[in-house]
């Protein structure tokens, strides 16, 4: 095959890389995706959560918040399934276990992935140089549905949406969003940006009119106002997945960027870290990973966590007790979870957390397990 | 999740994190601004709460 090196209008040819001028610049060089967790790979928490929809929060796979804004009686199951298109070997699926058709006004239901604004400032975002931003995912469900993808700029309370359509086979969805001139994203390590992929509303957000691809302060109204848009909650039948998410600088969707397994699990461990396994859920009966601490003499301890990488702020730290999964203590060995001691935390950062407890009634083997939290 | 108590927890005699129910989970919450739970907590708080003071 011949290729054309044209400075002007990149290189032309069959398979070409029509537009780019240089490999090692612009979207097609370099680390590409600001998404993490893509492709479903990691999943600290657990690998299935059933009976969700009450609340808000991180269930199973990493950096993949579940939004609720008002108790709906709609139920469902979130579970990272070995599921996905051509390369990928997993996904997110919800599955409807709990229908809920009498929609109160401030229901919603909306996957979200939350980004620092340190890293977005390539988008330019705020200035005359703004970036456009091309999402992508793989999409499938049990039957059509019309949902809704929005970028939301937390710094500045601005979104921007667009719905995309879902069929039974998987299909690539690329949705180019606008490039937006004014307000600049913090830079800094708090939330500036969401994307948020809606399958639920009340008329509390789609109550108003539906704005494509234009950048606005936002209206709650207007978040999820669809024509024909579809609710997820309609049917027990009813299942979502995804994958594949990918999130560009620039008008094109270019191939996922697929990543190991170890740079996405240190990717989310700057946000969430278990001294579990992988998988297991906290609370869990469980030694292996856990920490072991001997107080010899004396009714005190000191004991330093280090986290690697740092993490994004100080984190909530939880401790469990490895015998029973009690929340709040450790354990003293082989005692079944009896003679609980407490823990305290001091002079923590991103990067350490200090232990202590000083009035430890028994000398001995102290275990426990931990969870480190610092989502956005 | 809802906030249950929140109370000061004192190392050597200065504030040192807090303890937070939630849910009935116990919890240990660092003094950082960026910390989501501690910004529940100041909302928490702004919404008439009170933190117990340390035991």
């Amino acid at each position: 095959m011949a290729l054309i090196l044209n400075g002007t209008t990149g290189i032309s040819g069959t398979n070409a890389l029509t537009g780019v001028t240089g490999i090692n610049s612009g979207q097609i060089g370099g680390r590409r995706n600001i998404v993490m967790n893509g492709e479903m790979k990691v999943a600290q928490r657990s690998a299935s959560v059933t009976g969700l929809g009450s609340g808000s929060g991180y269930f199973t796979l990493d950096r993949y918040r579940i939004g609720t804004n008002a108790a709906s009686a709609g139920r469902f199951t979130m579970a990272q399934v070995a599921d996905g298109p051509a390369g990928f070997a997993n996904c997110l699926k919800l599955t409807v276990t709990t229908a809920d058709t009498s929609i109160a006004a401030g229901e919603r239901l909306i996957i979200t992935q939350r980004f620092e604004g340190q890293d977005l400032q390539q988008l330019n975002k705020g200035t005359s140089s703004a970036e456009q931003v091309t999402v992508s995912f793989y999409v499938k469900g049990n039957a059509a549905a019309l949902y809704v993808c929005e970028l939301f700029d937390s710094d500045n309370s601005r979104s921007i949406t667009q719905s995309f359509a879902v069929t039974t086979d998987w299909n690539r969805i690329e949705l180019t969003f606008a490039a937006d001139t004014s307000d600049p994203l913090n830079d800094d390590n708090g939330n500036s940006l969401e994307i948020n992929f809606w399958l639920h509303g009340g008329s509390t957000f789609t109550g108003g009119t539906f704005a494509v691809n234009t950048w606005n302060d936002y209206t709650e109204a207007n978040r999820y106002a669809v024509a024909n848009r579809t609710s997820i909650f309609d049917a027990t039948s009813r299942t979502f997945f995804i994958t594949g998410i990918q999130m560009e600088v620039g008008s094109t969707a270019t191939d996922f960027e697929s990543r190991s397994f170890c740079e996405e699990y240190d990717l989310c461990k700057r946000y969430y870290y278990q001294s579990y396994d992988l998988g297991v859920a906290a609370a869990t009966t469980s030694n292996a990973g856990s920490v072991m601490l001997n107080v010899i003499t004396g009714n005190s301890f000191r004991y330093n966590i280090y986290f690697s990488p740092s993490m994004r702020a100080s984190p909530t730290m939880t401790f469990y007790n490895v015998e029973d999964g009690t929340a709040g203590e450790m354990n003293i060995e082989g005692n079944g979870g009896s003679n609980p001691e407490a823990i305290a935390i001091t002079f923590n950062s991103p990067k350490r957390a200090m232990l202590y407890n000083t009035n430890i009634g028994i000398a001995g083997n102290y275990y426990f397990h931990y969870t480190a939290l610092a989502e956005l | 999740m809802a906030i249950n108590s929140v109370q000061k927890v004192n190392y050597l005699g200065v504030l040192s994190s807090y303890k937070m129910v939630e849910d009935g989970v116990i919890k240990s919450v660092p003094l950082d601004a960026g910390n989501t739970d501690y910004q529940e907590i100041l909302l928490w708080v702004d919404a008439g709460n009170t933190i117990e003071e340390a035991d």
